[in-house]
């Protein structure tokens, strides 16, 4: 056990809500993903998004579409299936039960 | 100045600098190694080749190469491959997209960064692609069932020809992608002047790895106090690599096993003997299948059938020790195998059975002389060599295990398991009826195989000699070739079964339900209700007791010996004594067998198939003059399995 590794699996836990909440407000290529993960500081290098989004997709959460870029190669397009919708709507609910219960006792007054 | 190489990265072109072309190639390799095993790898390297070439284009803004210090930015932005966690329970699917970056002919090297000895396993392993760690242990496990030297001497001569990866660019190269041809044939043709370098660099070398192994050993054992110490507190992974162990040992103990038998089967087939003293296992091969090639065949896919599972489990006890991660490539290409080698046994086996479908049944009249006096003596043509012997002294102890007595000899089959009978003649004379019956595709094959069985009998004076070698032609195959001689007593008649007999005799009725190995050495008559030993009948009718302590004494018999193909219901009859006074029928005493001086007939295909085919049909049917007739039948129609030669009863008999 250490401090790092344990921020970590924090981290990872709550990344795939968040991927998914992102993709919930509309299409969007991974390097969008990225910026907006970035901003909230939930990762620190990209590469580990890929693997993320190949297994969401795999399961049935995502789907994509190619659209051609005009400066490199063609982007992938993210957006979630109806099942990934279901899917989100259930980690919402499972968020809000967590965070009022970490908050419960973690709280200074009881 | 420096020297820029063209890359292809996800369908953009770019000119990277020799270093950086490296330093992206490795990055790339340790990042695909980390998803080793992981569901839709290609389609997540493709991503991030397509990221990687993003980020470059954005970075270049109009610069033509890229340098050391943009792959390092670019590898700073997607992360370490430590940060790369393996992304265990990844779902099924996800094809293979994108290029390779570090597309390069290929060459054999020794990789010095990764080595334990000359860095010639590692270099083979990613020379063809597959973790050193693997090819180790293959060779290891190969090390010690093919002579060590053998694999030891490859080895060395390997240290020294092929060339160690020194510079970046043989270390890429070492992992290029297209196995050239070209770089064999050098390695051959320079292999002359190399030798002589190789051998004074190999020399260097090796004293070299004298010193760097001693820390190392050191090193190793700090490291497997510490395993043992992290793996005592985590009871589970402990029970997972005891059972890990366990695996691996017992996989290679059967592969052990397994290899040892299929040695030893070849070795067989070379020096060594099957039953008849000259008969080998090839030859046994060769006498069920097409040919002995089919036998080895068929050999070599049952060891595959036996072995890839055992590789199987191998495997998954590495898994369980050391958490490692099978190659996919390996997987398939094992399951492959084994289904090539199923699907070989199956047709050979198929095909085989095929080939025993048919039985044809041949029944000929041999000539004979009428016995001068009142009893025909039976005896053995042959006594059984030493040879012969194994096998037939279980002879009635469960199966007729005298089919051991095998031979091959001059392309004929020499076989002993013809059997003896004796029924009651349609008329007042001695016939000996001989039944020849052989397997095949079709009725025509099969009787064609019928008539090809030659048997041997002979006689002298009222001594009618009988031998159980039965021949074909090697070329005809073992397909169940039998031969039963069936000696017909007229009503009235006698015959006497002189010792010895019980090696041919087989199953005879008779009223007392006497027991075959019992039968030899007395004289049974023909009497209107079977063959009867007037002997015994007589003297037990003497005392009403004895006969029933005969009876149970005979039943008690008859539990012990019960055999599988002659549970037929048991007729004790009341034996109520009716017939003449007993008189002496041994009289005339034993006759003493010369077999070389007898007079011999032996019957050759040519000579008996065309006249006396018929005479099956010519027979009259003469079981409606028993009076227990029904009791008779069985005798011809045993099942065909328990005549088979032991050895084939284990292939597949399809009716």
């Amino acid at each position: 056990m250490n401090v790092e590794n344990t921020k970590a699996q924090m981290r990872k836990g709550v990344l795939e809500y968040c991927i998914l909440s992102t993709l919930s407000r509309g299409e969007a290529y991974p390097t969008d993903i990225i910026d907006s993960l970035k901003d909230a500081k939930l990762i620190v290098v990209e590469g580990t998004l890929y693997p993320l989004l190949t297994r969401l997709k795999n399961s049935g959460y995502l789907t994509y579409r190619w659209e051609e870029s005009r400066s490199g190669p063609p982007r992938k397009y993210y957006k979630l299936t109806t099942v990934g919708q279901k899917f989100l709507k259930e980690l919402d609910d499972t968020w809000d039960e967590l965070a009022l219960a970490v908050k419960k006792t973690t709280s200074k007054n009881p | 100045m420096k020297k820029t190489v063209t890359a292809n990265i996800s369908g953009t072109v770019f000119h990277i600098e020799e270093d950086a072309f490296l330093r992206l190639g490795r990055y790339l390799d340790s990042i695909r190694a980390k998803f080793n095993g992981t569901d839709g790898r290609e389609e997540i390297m493709a991503d991030i080749e397509a990221r990687i070439a993003e980020l470059f284009q954005q970075r270049l803004e109009g610069r033509n190469v890229v340098s050391i210090a943009d792959v390092e930015h670019v590898i700073g932005i997607m992360g370490q491959p430590e940060d790369y966690a393996g992304d265990e329970g990844a779902g099924a699917g996800g094809g293979p997209i994108g290029g390779d970056p570090t597309r390069a002919s290929k060459r054999l090297f020794r990789d010095p960064d990764d080595r334990w000895v000359g860095g010639v396993l590692s270099g083979l392993g990613a020379y063809i692609k597959m973790d050193a760690l693997w090819v180790r242990i293959i060779f290891i496990v190969l090390l010690f069932p093919m002579s060590f030297g053998t694999l030891a001497f490859v080895y060395i001569l390997m240290w020294i020809l092929v060339p160690r990866a020194d510079s970046a660019a043989d270390r890429l190269q070492m992992r290029g992608e297209a196995v050239n041809v070209d770089n064999i044939k050098r390695v051959f043709e320079e292999g002359g002047e190399r030798f002589k370098r190789g051998a004074e660099q190999m020399a260097k070398e090796a004293q070299d790895l004298g010193k760097e192994w001693e820390p190392k050993a050191k090193a190793w054992g700090h490291e497997a106090a510490q395993t043992a110490r992290r793996t005592g507190r985590n009871v589970g992974s402990v029970l997972g690599k005891v059972f890990g162990i366990f695996f691996i040992l017992s996989g290679i103990g059967i592969l052990m096993v397994l290899l040892s038998g299929a040695v030893g089967l070849s070795a067989a087939s070379w020096t060594g003997s099957w039953a008849g003293g000259n008969t080998d296992s090839l030859d046994l091969g060769g006498l069920l299948f097409a040919s002995s090639a089919h036998a080895i065949w068929v050999v070599v896919a049952g060891f595959l059938l036996l072995a890839i599972p055992v590789i199987g489990l191998l495997i998954a006890g590495f898994h369980l020790l050391m958490n490692t991660r099978t190659p996919r490539w390996l997987g398939w290409s094992l399951c492959l195998i084994w289904l090539a080698a199923l699907i070989t046994a199956i047709t050979l086996g198929v095909g085989l059975g095929t080939d025993f479908r048919q039985r044809a049944r041949n029944r000929t009249e041999a000539p004979i002389m009428q016995p001068t006096g009142k009893v025909m003596h039976l005896a053995m043509h042959q006594q059984p060599e030493e040879s012969w012997s194994y096998g037939w002294t279980f002879d009635h102890n469960g199966f007729d295990w005298r089919d051991e007595g095998l031979q091959i000899k001059d392309g004929q089959v020499n076989g002993w398991w013809a059997e003896c009978d004796v029924e009651r003649s349609p008329d007042t004379l001695y016939h000996l009826v001989v039944q020849r019956e052989a397997r095949g595709m079709g009725n025509t094959v099969a009787a064609t195989r019928a008539e090809h069985i030659t048997y041997t009998y002979a006689q002298q004076g009222d001594t009618l000699l009988l031998s159980p070698i039965l021949n074909f032609p090697q070329a005809d195959k073992f397909r169940g070739q039998w031969v039963r001689f069936i000696l017909q007593v007229p009503a009235g008649g006698a015959v006497h079964l002189n010792e010895g007999t019980q090696h041919i005799i087989d199953d005879i009725d008779n009223v007392t339900d006497t027991w075959d190995s019992e039968m030899v050495g007395r004289t049974w008559t023909m009497t209107g209700r079977g063959l009867e030993d007037l002997d015994t009948t007589t003297i037990h009718n003497n005392s009403r007791d004895s006969e029933m302590q005969r009876r149970e004494e005979e039943q008690r018999i008859y539990e012990q010996h019960q055999r599988m193909d002659s549970l037929r219901t048991k007729r004790v009859a009341a034996i109520v004594f009716r017939g003449p006074a007993p008189k002496k029928l041994k009289a005339s005493g034993s006759v003493v067998c010369h077999p070389e001086r007898v007079s011999e007939r032996r019957i050759s295909p040519q000579s008996t198939t065309s006249s006396k085919r018929d005479a099956s049909s010519g027979t009259p049917k003469h079981d409606s003059a028993r009076a227990d007739g029904d009791d008779n039948a069985s005798s011809t129609e045993e099942p065909f399995a328990f005549r088979m030669p032991n050895l084939l009863n284990i292939m597949p008999y399809l009716r």
